[in-house]
């Protein structure tokens, strides 16, 4: 694996053959390509390193890192290795090789959508149970994800497995950058405390986005459609109500707090009639507006909405 | 590429259709300003029509004003740059008159290109962010490349270009905004084409154009400071008129007490930075050094207008803060300078930051104002006596690449007295402090707070703080996994005890001279204890696996601290900045070339448990004050410069450290269940690191490599480098009977 810089740069482009573009992941491309020594089908993100400024960026730093570190959990998708090379301009890439998942969430949900079928209530579950069981271990390595949505979370359709990807935007602190052309994708799952302004970032805005992603499995339909941060708590005031300060002790601290029109809570049910009660109880739980009541992934997966599910295999 | 060049071609073909409708109205607006002040310069007349402009653009803006306000900021300086570049090619002379035109068309343009802006706004901010760095250098490399020499008109047209560029940029500006655009004039005349007689020569004939009276080209100085003194002060007044337009037409009810509370803080701002400025040529006795002080005061004025821009829409407040410390960490000057830098660096952030604190409070007083501004110059004074200090003492541990110290600053400090630094010092940093951002570690696991209640009531029987456990309740359910993994990694990495055999050219005498002076470098870049720790970690980890060069310690050194402070900071020292600091002896492509290297030898994995995540768990399992705090940490510092340490698991480190502590400050009893349980270790465990630690401790004033010891005799770290060591650690009986046996 260890070689020099020339050996490393012929090994990054021998090493693989680029088959197709499948997206753009936070910094740089994302190709399905195949490993020549072994055949094996792999997802090769490529980042340059911007070398003639500030080297690394440390956004990128942070995502091989802490992938370093998760790589062991079934329900993270797994980076095999880091290869550095060099582009036509001689400017450093670097090549980050992840085990390839045919499809994400956003098109599974879609494919149902178009067919018309709902997604039956079982496959719901698993799906789900694995989301919680690797948002969980995320948290429990301090990692929060931040940018939770379906098309981050990559399946296996064959297997009905689900892995949680691109973690770019995974740290601690440190408000993101807006990024136009993701605004809209991201502001769907984004947690009401995050559109207030709020600088104390916890792992409850993860579980606020798995509701989200959650409801959206039942009813094929995002919950939130929102295309701006006002329009996006006004989505969530409608149907939560309006908080206020006995539901959400400090929310008119906050820092982009204003007067809203006052709503009543709706139920649940309104939004996701076909879900059960104990799966409306799960999701109310992680759509808490305070961000202390809100249920963590690890208790969510002793949650009784799982009680039937078997995990043998997840 | 293709939608910038598209939207470079809109603005320039109306800017065009501009300029015809521009000149009447410029010229009403100038009989309307000169009518109600005498004394306005040409520039005011433009600044007037730039608020009627800015009005407008309000009125006409309702839910998206945030959204535009961001995007015309990150768009404008390319566009700015180009329009001037235009402009100064062939069609205007270097009259007087056509100066004043040319500005009009300035404003005129800008105004037109905000609503042109929406169209191109997702791919224009993007392209815009990520070229706009080369862009700017290109476009100065070709002005001074070619059509303008070293002549006096051609240096005239460069200074002219200079100052249009820059009210280009202030048009963007809402009416917060204008102040800053009035002091920035004057520090954008200075350039280091034209000579100070140059710049007098051209503040001569705009005078002259200005009273219509004769004035003496060979002004002075300070006759140069009274009228913008006065100029910053007419302009505010003529502001408070203007501003009561835009509040108007504003949708928003919150804008109104945010701006009146901006209005008055500029005004005090205003005499802090002539202060400031009288301050730093003080400093510096040559004319020179006096204009790359006020070439840099633009830069650092540019900043704040940015901040004053942001506030008014209060909720990019938070975005904004991490640019302004990132813009203030890119300066790069000649030691001397960068003391006055520096210092100035220091009072701007703090008063961004009181700055922000009051908008939480919600309360400007004049009261408040005049302390903000003493306290401002007081910290001014100490920061620049802290700076000189702490660069006497680089130049003591590393005398093979001493830096030069200059003999001015050295007159100019040496006076000062200990008790003076001290003082000024207990009133800098504990402001700093408590807007402080949190780590990436820290965020983490500041959830053991959780963990100290509820060993109190396990323990004691007490009551758990409801605050604490409301904001930190979803971070204390994992803390346990967080510290299991901690745990786990710090058993499953070898020990790097022996690393040095596998070495030939450098030794642990080196490491020590290099850590030692890499903890004095992170202190003045005001880094994150974290960062600290995490780069001798890495440093180690990567001197276990590569055989170095002596001339390469230092380059190896730094780059871990880049890396650290990349993946635990929420900024960066610049990597020309880590360069200044190693007297040029790398460059940068051998500090990047280093960083890959080091990256890939480590693997990526830089998330390694370092002594800071253990210290902090076990003084919470401590439950310990400020001064047991500071004492551990202090220890825990001695042991990074000792080889020797080394041969401890980081864990066992603290909790030695933590023992000793304790002993040395006399608290009983040294070890507690509690400690014992969250600590993992008994107190026979803990024995002979804690003897080496003691061993250390002794000798941390005596020795050459003091870093540690001075970073410890501040009074905000309690003093407690000044704590006598104990002879001995008190071993309990039993213990005693035991190691006998």
């Amino acid at each position: 694996m260890e070689k020099p810089g020339g050996g490393g740069v012929l090994s990054a482009k021998e090493a693989f053959e680029k088959l197709e573009k499948v997206g753009e992941g936070t910094y740089g491309k994302v190709y399905r390509a195949r490993e020549k020594a072994t055949g094996k089908i792999v997802a090769l993100k490529k980042t340059r390193l911007h070398e003639d400024e500030e080297g690394v960026p440390p956004t990128t730093l942070r995502e091989v890192s802490i992938l370093r570190m998760l790589s062991r959990d079934p329900h993270v998708v797994r980076l095999m290795d880091v290869k550095q090379g060099q582009n036509k301009e001689g400017k450093t890439v670097l090549y980050l090789v992840f085990e390839y998942m045919d499809t994400d969430l956003k098109k599974f949900i879609r494919s149902f959508r178009q067919t018309g079928q709902t997604v039956p209530p079982q496959t719901i579950k698993s799906l789900m149970y694995q989301l919680c069981k690797g948002v969980a271990f995320c948290h429990g390595h301090g990692i929060l994800h931040r940018d939770l949505k379906p098309h981050n979370l990559l399946m296996d359709p064959k297997t009905m497995m689900l892995k949680i990807a691109d973690l770019g935007l995974a740290r601690a602190f440190t408000v993101p950058i807006k990024k136009y052309t993701h605004e809209i994708l991201t502001l769907w799952y984004r947690a009401p405390e995050v559109l207030l302004g709020a600088t104390h970032y916890s792992m409850a805005v993860d579980i606020w986005s798995v509701g989200c992603i959650f409801a959206e499995l039942v009813t094929k339909q995002a919950l939130f459609p929102g295309d701006s941060e006002l329009q996006q708590l006004l989505h969530i005031f409608r149907l939560l109500g309006t908080p206020n300060e006995d539901v959400w002790p400090g929310v008119s601290k906050l820092m982009n707090w204003h007067e809203y029109p006052q709503w009543n809570p709706q139920s649940l049910s309104t939004a996701v009639p076909s879900l059960d009660e104990l799966g409306l109880d799960l999701l109310s739980q992680m759509l808490k507006y305070e961000p202390s009541k809100r249920i963590s992934a690890k208790k969510a997966m002793e949650h009784a909405y799982f009680d039937d599910l078997d995990k043998r295999h997840l | 590429m293709v939608s910038l060049t598209g939207k470079s071609r809109v603005g320039s073909t109306r800017a065009s259709v501009g300029g015809g409708q521009s000149r009447p109205s410029v010229g009403g607006r100038n009989f309307k300003v000169f009518s109600e002040i005498d004394r306005t310069k040409v520039g005011d007349g433009n600044m007037t029509y730039a608020r009627g402009a800015g009005a407008s653009a309000t009125a006409r803006s309702t839910v998206v004003a945030n959204k535009r306000v961001i995007l015309n900021s990150t768009s404008s300086p390319k566009g700015g740059l180009k329009k001037s570049m235009d402009k100064s090619s062939g069609k205007y002379g270097t009259s007087v008159g056509s100066t004043n035109v040319r500005k009009a068309l300035a404003d005129v343009s800008n105004a037109q290109e905000k609503f042109t802006t929406a169209v191109v706004a997702n791919k224009g901010v993007i392209l815009n962010s990520t070229s706009n760095p080369k862009g700017g250098l290109k476009k100065s490399m070709d002005r001074s490349s070619g059509k303008y020499g070293t002549s006096g008109p051609g240096n005239t047209n460069v200074r002219k270009t200079l100052a249009d560029v820059s009210n280009v940029q202030e048009n963007f500006t809402t009416a917060v905004g204008i102040a800053s655009s009035k002091m920035k004039v004057p520090a954008g005349s200075s350039s280091k084409i034209a000579g100070v007689s140059l710049r007098k020569s051209f503040t001569g004939r705009v005078q002259r154009y200005t009273r219509k009276s004769v004035v003496q080209l060979d002004a002075l100085n300070r006759d140069d400071q009274k009228n913008n003194t006065n100029g910053g002060q007419s302009v505010n007044a003529t502001k408070d008129r203007f501003t009561r337009k835009p509040i108007a037409t504003s949708s928003s009810r919150k804008s109104l007490p945010v701006l009146r509370r901006v209005s008055r803080e500029d005004t005090s701002n205003t005499k802090e930075n002539v202060r400031s400025s009288q301050t730093a040529k003080g400093q510096s006795g040559l004319p020179t050094k006096a204009t790359t002080n006020r070439r840099d005061s633009s830069q650092l004025i540019n900043s704040r207008s940015h901040l004053w821009k942001y506030r008014v829409s209060d909720g990019f407040v938070q975005m904004v803060q991490p640019n302004v410390l990132h813009a203030s960490s890119r300066k790069s000057t000649k030691p001397i300078v960068k003391t006055t830098i520096k210092a100035v660096t220091a009072q701007r952030t703090l008063k961004s930051k009181s700055r922000l604190s009051q908008n939480k409070l919600e309360s400007t007083t004049a009261t408040s104002s005049q302390n903000k501004s003493l306290s401002a110059q007081k910290n001014l004074e100490s920061t620049t006596v802290t700076s000189s200090q702490d660069k006497e003492s680089v130049s003591l541990s590393l005398p093979e690449k001493s830096l030069t110290v200059s003999d001015d600053t050295n007159q100019s400090c040496l006076p000062s007295g200990e008790s003076n630094l001290t003082t000024n010092l207990l009133e800098l940093i504990p402001r700093k402090k408590s807007f402080r951002r949190k780590s990436y570690t820290t965020s983490l696991i500041e959830g053991s707070k959780i963990l100290k209640e509820s060993g109190d009531v396990r323990e004691q029987d007490n009551l758990p703080n409801i605050d604490n456990e409301c904001n930190q309740l979803e971070v204390s359910e994992y803390i346990d996994d967080i510290y299991l993994y901690y745990w786990v990694t710090e058993a499953h990495n070898p020990l790097l005890a022996n690393y040095m055999s596998i070495q030939t050219d450098i030794s642990p005498h080196l490491r020590g001279i290099l850590i030692n002076w890499l903890i004095e470098v992170h202190f003045k870049f005001d880094l994150m204890p974290e960062t600290l720790y995490l780069t001798v970690t890495l440093l180690d980890q990567y001197l276990s696996l590569v055989t170095i060069k002596k001339t390469d310690m230092q380059l190896v050194g730094l780059t871990a601290l880049l890396l650290a402070s990349k993946y635990e900071d929420f900024w960066h020292p610049r990597v020309k900045d880590l360069i200044s600091i190693s007297a040029e002896s790398y460059t940068r492509d051998q500090m990047l070339g280093m960083e890959k290297l080091i990256l890939r030898k480590l693997k990526f994995r830089l998330n390694a448990p370092t002594p800071y995540v253990f210290m902090v768990r076990f003084l919470k399992a401590a439950q310990s004050d400020k001064k047991l705090e500071h004492m551990a940490f202090f220890l825990v510092d001695l042991c990074l410069v000792e080889y020797e340490a080394l041969a401890f698991k980081p864990s066992l480190l603290c909790a030695s450290a933590l023992y000793v502590a304790r002993c040395t400050l006399q608290i009983t009893p040294p070890w507690t269940p509690l400690l014992h349980k969250h600590a993992r270790y008994e107190v026979s465990q803990i024995r002979d690191c804690a003897d080496m630690i003691l061993k250390f401790h002794k000798a941390a004033g005596v020795g050459k490599l003091k870093v540690i010891y001075e970073k410890y005799s501040r009074q905000e770290l309690s003093r407690v480098a000044a704590v006598k060591p104990l002879d001995k650690l008190p071993w309990t009986p039993t213990t005693s009977q035991t190691s006998t046996l």
